[in-house]
């Protein structure tokens, strides 16, 4: 049997190194031609390996042309305040339904559900993009797709692993709903949260067991960013 | 009463989920109120209120069309194809990668087979074109060394669904194994001391304790993807149709942009995508009963 448990392992090597070379080579081939020559592609009629002369002629048209700036203009403002819109408005939105406090919880959530579930379709969906006057605008890229029922259920899943013990400690010591989100939105910096222990004091919810919760993150340093704002 | 009070104790929690709720409902719920259009005759001047009524004409139009066995038979056949070579690629992925006891040949080749992921179907289309035009593609290049005369795969409407299928397994299997390799890592080590005890090989491991642990999560990406078998992806057969495989690659999603966006009938390519939504609602509903009805979990 052992052998056979050899036998496998290299099988199985070698099967997991084939699927790799097939994902690689499209790109590594792309990536080689990039920096040929295009006269030298043409000459070699697109058998390049590895060009002979390192060429950068293309980057360099590429760079020269105004569409290809505007693009990765408007390329990396979607990528970064489309990003940062989305993440605000879907992970509030998590947060407020991974809190049982709120009373209109379990309907919001199967509205939700049913979003995922049933979609009108483009056409109604363009007509309404119009009827807002985004067309031909950058937001349109953005506010449309803002957030989406599966990012919504994947961050309360998230938040749902805050104890509510924890929150309830903040809100004595005065922290409204806007600083523990922002608090444990921050969570994501530690590696390990809370620390068994530190979330047993927390239970009782008194003053003293939050004081003694900070100093056990700064002592394990687990979690300063969290910390600062209790 | 109740709710009213409930916001004015919690009114910051009520204020932070504002944006996303009235985002849902805009965005979300908007449109579904929209869809009464493809029951009108629809136009933009007169507006939903004005325009008048035309009952289910619409949905007769549309299945008397002689297109419309053609778009149903490509959506089926391109979303069939891809569910039974592409969905269990990750599966068989992911086992194998499993098994891998070297820790860095494991990241490795993880991080090889994630890569594709992060191209877009525009740039995925481009590099197609570059290996397997006719003309100028590396791999007709080659063939005529091995003996093959080239090949026309880009406008050849026999290998087309293969070709989408192909790009499908090459984009999507790495990333696909992102959620099962997390459901392997939830698998009790003692199962597997316990299979060993009773003399089970690496294979037959597998075969009695990973997949068998892991059944729920492909049941449940099951379910969800039979949700979406009229969804074929619009950005990748439209990037790859061309004149001389559109009998073989005109789907809803591509008609639907075609006579709605493009030609302004709205109506009509309303009527299409409600089509297509109801479709995907009844068969997730079906799968998840039947899920049910065999012992699994279901998705809700």
């Amino acid at each position: 049997m052992a052998t056979e448990n050899k036998a496998f392992g290299v099988i199985n090597g070698i099967a997991l190194s084939v699927i790799s070379v097939l994902t690689i080579f499209p790109l590594y081939y792309v990536f080689m031609v990039s920096f040929t020559d295009p006269s030298e592609y043409i000459r070699k009629q697109g058998f390049i390996l590895f060009p002979e002369q390192w060429s950068m002629v293309s980057y360099k048209y590429i760079l020269s042309t105004s569409s290809y700036l505007n693009a990765t203009e408007i390329s990396t403002f979607l990528a970064t305040v489309g990003t940062l819109l989305s993440l605000m408005v879907t992970a509030s939105l998590a947060y407020g339904l991974s809190r049982k406090r709120l009373k209109i919880r379990k309907p919001l959530m199967m509205m939700i559900l049913i979003t995922i579930l049933f979609s009108p379709g483009i056409i109604p969906h363009y007509i309404l993009v119009r009827d807002l006057g985004l067309i031909n605008s950058v937001w349109s890229l953005i506010i449309p797709v803002l957030s989406s029922g599966w990012y919504v259920f994947l961050m309360k899943s998230f938040f749902d692993s805050i104890p509510p013990s924890l929150e309830e400690a903040a809100m004595i010591d005065g922290y409204n709903d806007f600083g523990v989100f922002f608090g444990s939105f921050c969570r994501c910096r530690c590696r390990r949260w809370p620390p068994s222990d530190c979330s047993m004091q927390l239970a009782t919810g008194t003053r003293t067991s939050v004081l003694y919760c900070i100093s056990t993150f700064r002592q394990s340093g687990h979690c300063r960013f969290y910390c600062k704002i209790y | 009463m109740n709710i009213l009070s409930g916001i004015r104790k919690d009114l910051f929690l009520y204020l932070l989920i504002l944006p996303g709720v009235l985002y849902f409902l805009l965005f979300k719920y908007v449109p579904m109120w929209g869809i009464i259009i493809s029951f009108q005759d629809y136009s933009p001047y007169m507006g939903v209120w004005k325009s008048p009524w035309v009952g289910f004409r619409h949905f007769q139009e549309l299945f008397t069309n002689p297109d419309f066995m053609i778009l149903f038979r490509n959506t089926m056949v391109i979303s069939l194809m891809n569910i039974v070579f592409y969905f269990p690629m990750p599966i068989i992925v992911a086992l194998l990668l499993n098994e891998v006891r070297s820790a860095l040949f494991k990241r490795l080749i993880q991080s090889v087979v994630y890569l594709p992921h992060f191209l877009s179907w525009v740039v995925i289309a481009g590099i197609t074109f570059l290996l397997f035009s006719q003309s100028g593609g590396i791999i007709n290049k080659m063939l005529p060394y091995f003996g093959y005369s080239t090949f026309d795969f880009l406008t050849n409407s026999k290998v087309f669904w293969w070709m989408l299928t192909v790009q499908s397994i090459w984009k999507e299997t790495g990333w696909g194994t992102i959620i099962y390799l997390a459901a392997i890592a939830g698998v009790d080590p003692q199962l597997y001391e316990a299979a060993k005890m009773d003399g089970a090989n690496r294979l037959q491991q597998i075969w009695h304790v990973t997949l068998p642990s892991i059944r729920n999560i492909i049941i449940t990406l099951l379910i969800l993807r039979l949700g979406q078998i009229m969804d074929v992806g619009f950005e990748q057969v439209f990037l790859m149709m061309n004149s001389a495989v559109s009998e073989v690659a005109d789907v809803f999603e591509t008609y639907v942009y075609r006579n709605g966006i493009q030609q302004g009938q709205f109506s009509y390519s309303t009527a299409v995508g409600l089509f297509k939504s109801v479709i995907g609602l009844i068969l997730v509903i079906l799968a998840n009963k039947l899920a049910k009805r065999y012992g699994e979990e279901g998705l809700y």
